[in-house]
């Protein structure tokens, strides 16, 4: 993939801000990076407002080094916490209205899809699991069930965040959150099982714990969606201040949610898809 | 007896206030700045036996609270401008369906997601004109924290007594901020309760008016049968095509707003008897534009306040009768000059009108007003 559109002219490389001259000379445009390269490049998310210990800081660390091309990826996300993180991330971004952005999403696909016909651009909807499983989820499941070519990928922190922490469909019955001060009364919505029979040709639950799988997760949901169907990932991401535990508890949190089974990491790919992706991965190293 | 005043935030205040006027149940979904009502009430009405439920969006909470009301209960919803547009149909639906809800609209900076946490008045349009259709609306706007308490309580009495939505339009300060309020008593403000069909099923017509114009739906499960729906309807509440019908339904929905406007149009005269220069302002705008009236009257400046309380259906007699003797009127709001616009409507062509705006996200400063008094006054 050619970056040639981001060299900078040589008439403004001496104006243009040194952040920006690093993100042209060292980073991952066009170079195919994964998980294991991080550190060795500039990232596209290096500084952002988030909480110390956000699972949803770090799962968007690594998403975002894992795009297979993230020159021609737009991301389109929604109101929350990663709307924070969002304006200092070096790719194009629409931060759509609450529950809007699979909407937006497919618009956006179809009309790239018009101007660039011969061209993969990867639209990747980023948003947390307020927006996808709660007051969004009609235009998304509406997006699956179309079998729009986008990836949908959720940042579950289990509760509405960035309002002070209320329940949301995501959070595990019983959790003690603002608005359900008894526990909350219902299961956790099983959206992966949803996304599956809605039409997803893949799907993956996956944490910041095990971040190669993560990586791994995000880059299948990617490729598939340029020509097999819809796709969904679910970033289980523990949020250390609504949660009330230690920042640096992150990742334990995740351990010990997934021993006791409460959390689970699953992938389903369907027959197309694992046809697709053993004809795309046959060559991959990184794989 | 020295009435013990209590500290409390404008959103805590709605909450009592609603509570005191018999809220029974409440749908919502959180939004800055609206949210301490929510949650609040997540914790106080499941134990006095109301029913809490936080719905998936704010068309649903509207939905439900409008499913709640039918069934009788006095149903409330609060959230700020992103929700408050989602809400539109649904409002405009009970305005046809003629069910009684309180819907709190605290307003932040808009347009679009705008400022969550940022004060603004920028929804007053948007709470007259929000929904689509020829309609009046009754929408309350409170200055205080104790205020907030006494105009949730008359939103519910107007919305049951009108049987239409009724919106609390607070700001951003006003709801968060904290200040001594002294709670009444029971007793002491009237509590009006839902109105019963006195003839018996049979006989019954649930969409015919009374004399006020109001017709009396009885509560689902009573006994009483009869079709509820957003489409133009008769007297017994099935669709209609007959223009005669259509012209009057939509005419009286109109009328029984207009024919009882006088029982709750609020608004607050500051210094206003003698006054040369008369300021309009309300909410959290009209705190600061008291301090500047009180700040020019210490220069001399013969400054008065009227402050809007009921902002729709607009107080257009109260406004002409107050500013008629003065000989410039400032109109000092959060926004573009929503309600500017609407002053320059009422008063004489020949009269000065004036407009401070203020939209930058943060309060109104006294300071502001005052320049704008004293560049009236020369």
């Amino acid at each position: 993939m050619s970056k040639d559109f981001l060299r900078i002219s040589p008439a403004f490389e001496d104006i243009m801000p040194a952040e920006y001259r690093e993100l042209v000379a060292s980073g991952p445009y066009g170079k195919g990076y994964g998980i294991s390269d991080l550190g060795s490049h500039k990232e596209l998310l290096e500084e952002h407002p988030l909480c110390a210990g956000c699972g949803l800081a770090l799962s968007l660390r690594l998403t975002l080094s894992v795009l297979p091309a993230p020159e021609d990826t737009v991301i389109v996300g929604s109101t929350g916490c990663s709307a924070l993180a969002f304006p200092q991330v070096a790719l194009h971004n629409i931060h759509s209205l609450f529950g809007n952005q699979n909407a937006v999403a497919a618009g956006l696909k179809r009309a790239l899809k018009l101007r660039f016909p011969d061209k993969h651009k990867d639209v990747v909807v980023v948003a947390g699991d307020g927006a996808t499983a709660d007051i969004g989820l009609d235009m998304v499941m509406q997006s699956w069930f179309r079998g729009e070519l986008i990836t949908t990928i959720m940042l579950d922190n289990e509760a509405y965040a960035n309002t002070g922490g209320q329940e949301s469909g995501m959070s595990p019955k019983g959790a003690v959150l603002n608005m359900a001060p008894k526990g909350k009364k219902f299961q956790k919505i099983n959206m992966p099982e949803l996304a599956r029979e809605a039409g997803c040709v893949y799907v993956a639950a996956v944490s910041p714990a095990n971040p190669k799988r993560l990586g791994k997760a995000i880059r299948r949901a990617i490729l598939v969606a340029r020509e097999v169907g819809p796709t969904y990932v679910q970033i289980f991401a523990p949020c250390p201040t609504n949660f009330k535990f230690k920042p640096q508890e992150t990742i334990k949190r995740i351990k010990e949610r997934e021993k006791d089974g409460t959390y689970l990491t699953r992938e389903y790919i369907s027959q197309e898809a694992q046809e697709y992706l053993a004809a795309m991965e046959g060559g991959n190293k990184d794989e | 007896m020295t009435k013990r005043k209590k500290l409390m935030q404008g959103n805590e205040a709605c909450v009592s206030g609603a509570l005191y006027a018999g809220l029974n149940f409440f749908a919502g979904y959180p939004i800055t700045p609206s949210t301490e009502i929510a949650e609040t009430l997540a914790k106080r009405l499941p134990a006095i036996g109301g029913n809490f439920i936080q719905m998936e969006d704010e068309i649903s909470s509207i939905a439900a609270c409008i499913g709640a009301s039918l069934a009788g209960a006095k149903a409330m919803t609060a959230t700020s401008g992103p929700g408050f547009s989602l809400m539109q149909e649904n409002i405009g639906y009970a305005i046809m369906t003629e069910i009684p809800c309180v819907v709190v609209n605290v307003q932040r900076l808009g347009p679009s997601t705008g400022g969550p946490t940022a004060p603004a008045q920028g929804d007053v349009m948007q709470a007259r004109w929000g929904t689509h259709g020829d309609h009046e609306m009754v929408v309350l706007t409170p200055a205080g924290v104790e205020e907030v308490f006494t105009l949730t309580v008359e939103a519910f009495n107007i919305s049951e007594a009108l049987r239409t939505p009724v919106i609390l339009l607070m700001d951003e300060v006003i709801a968060h901020m904290r200040e001594g309020a002294s709670v009444p008593e029971r007793g002491e403000l009237l509590v009006v309760a839902r109105k019963e069909p006195k003839e018996p099923p049979a006989e019954y017509l649930p969409f015919k008016p009374q004399e006020d114009l109001v017709p009396v739906p009885a509560a689902l499960g009573t006994g009483y049968r009869y079709h509820v729906t957003g489409l133009y309807h008769d007297e017994t509440g099935f669709p209609t095509g007959n223009p005669e019908k259509i012209d009057g339904l939509i005419r009286r929905l109109k009328h029984k707003i207009i024919l009882n406007k006088d029982k709750f149009s609020f608004f607050e005269e500051h210094l206003t008897d003698d006054a040369e220069l008369v300021l309009i302002s309300y909410g959290a705008s009209a705190r600061a534009a008291r301090a500047a009236v009180n700040q020019a009257r210490a220069e001399g400046i013969k400054a008065g306040l009227l402050r809007l309380i009921t902002l729709w259906p607009f107080p257009s007699t109260a406004i002409s009768r107050i500013c008629a003797n003065a000989s410039a009127v400032i109109t000092a709001e959060m926004n573009l000059g929503q309600i500017y616009a609407e002053v320059c409507r009422v008063l004489d062509s020949t009269q000065r009108s004036l407009s401070v705006t203020h939209v930058d996200g943060t309060l109104i400063q006294p300071q502001k007003i005052f320049a704008a008094i004293k560049e009236a006054a020369k």
